[in-house]
């Protein structure tokens, strides 16, 4: 059986232990302390990411894609109405001055 | 008195809970840690979902603004393809008109017959006595025609009137004006006249017969 230890040297043995104690805590907050700040890092990184990346340009592009070629068609079939409009014209043109003529020279009736 | 073996197992005490301790300490960083990556990260989505959604609207109202201005150029193309092709009309009416009244004598001298008639059926009531104006060119063509012409007014006035034919001050492509004596009753039968009149009255009805056949 050991022998009975005297009340300072309990004193002082259990002092030691306590700091050593204290120091792990200590520790652990540092450790604690950096991830906080490495993940605080690492939440403004994903920000100004997500502020300056080009990744919505893809969309966009495809977007300007289909309205520019809804725009395309539109021109093509406006163009188009112009031009029947016009053919129209040309086949009507001698019967409408030929209704005119008649108008003037013999009347409505 | 505590034994060694005492001491030691309240420093292994101390020890387990300054581990505990830190091991929780750190566990809540952990937590921590990932709540605030998380946050960003939800953060960042909204981020590229506004930017997104701000680049498409604007994009829609740019290609929305060419396609107004489009449609406004193309329909106001078509207005002008109209209008050009109802004046081509009418310039040609008009040379017809001219080459009708030169090259066909006979049926031009039955329209102004005609348009004599139609002018006193209009002011016939405001007289007995009136005057035809014509161009230097259709003189002559009237005067041979005016003893018929006087026949029939007076069958269609029921009444019997004068008329007297005038050269016209104004050239004009044909047709006649028609005055009483005094010149306060007048009724403007010439082509020109005429044309204005179709155009006021028949422009639709032009429109519907030069277009007929396009889709509305």
């Amino acid at each position: 059986m050991a022998e009975p230890m005297n009340e300072v040297d309990i004193v002082s043995e259990l002092l030691k232990e306590e700091e050593e104690a204290e120091l792990i805590i200590e520790k652990a907050k540092q450790q604690a302390s950096e991830i906080i700040k490495r993940a605080k890092e690492e939440a403004q990184r994903i920000l100004k990411e997500a502020e300056t990346s080009n990744i919505i340009d893809k969309y966009c592009n495809e977007e300007k894609a289909k309205l520019s070629e809804k725009l395309r068609l539109l021109e093509k079939s406006l163009n188009e109405e112009i031009t029947r409009t016009r053919k129209l014209a040309e086949k009507n043109l001698d019967k409408v001055i030929e209704f005119v003529i008649r108008l003037i020279l013999y009347g409505d009736t | 008195m505590a034994t060694p073996e005492l001491i030691e197992i309240l420093k292994q005490e101390i020890y387990n809970l300054a581990k505990k301790e830190a091991e929780e300490i750190l566990k809540e960083a952990k937590i921590n840690a990932s709540k605030i990556i998380e946050e960003a990260k939800q953060k960042a989505s909204e981020i590229l979902k506004s930017r997104l959604e701000k680049s498409l609207r604007d994009i829609r109202r740019t290609m929305n603004s060419k396609m107004m201005s489009l449609r406004s150029e193309k329909k106001a193309e078509l207005i002008r393809v109209r209008e050009e092709y109802i004046d081509k009309v009418f310039n040609r009416v008009y040379k017809h008109l001219q080459e009708f009244t030169v090259n066909h004598r006979n049926e031009y001298s039955q329209v102004l017959s005609n348009l004599v008639i139609e002018s006193l059926k209009e002011i016939g009531e405001y007289g007995d006595e009136f005057v035809i104006l014509v161009n230097s060119r259709d003189e002559e063509l009237l005067r041979n025609i005016l003893p018929s012409l006087v026949n029939v007014a007076a069958k269609t006035l029921g009444r019997k009137i004068t008329l007297t034919i005038h050269k016209s001050p104004v050239e004009f492509i044909g047709g006649v004006i028609v005055s009483t004596r005094d010149g306060r009753i007048y009724y403007n039968n010439t082509f020109e006249a005429r044309i204005q009149h179709v155009k006021e009255k028949y422009l639709e009805k032009i429109y519907d017969l030069l277009f007929e056949g396009r889709e509305s």
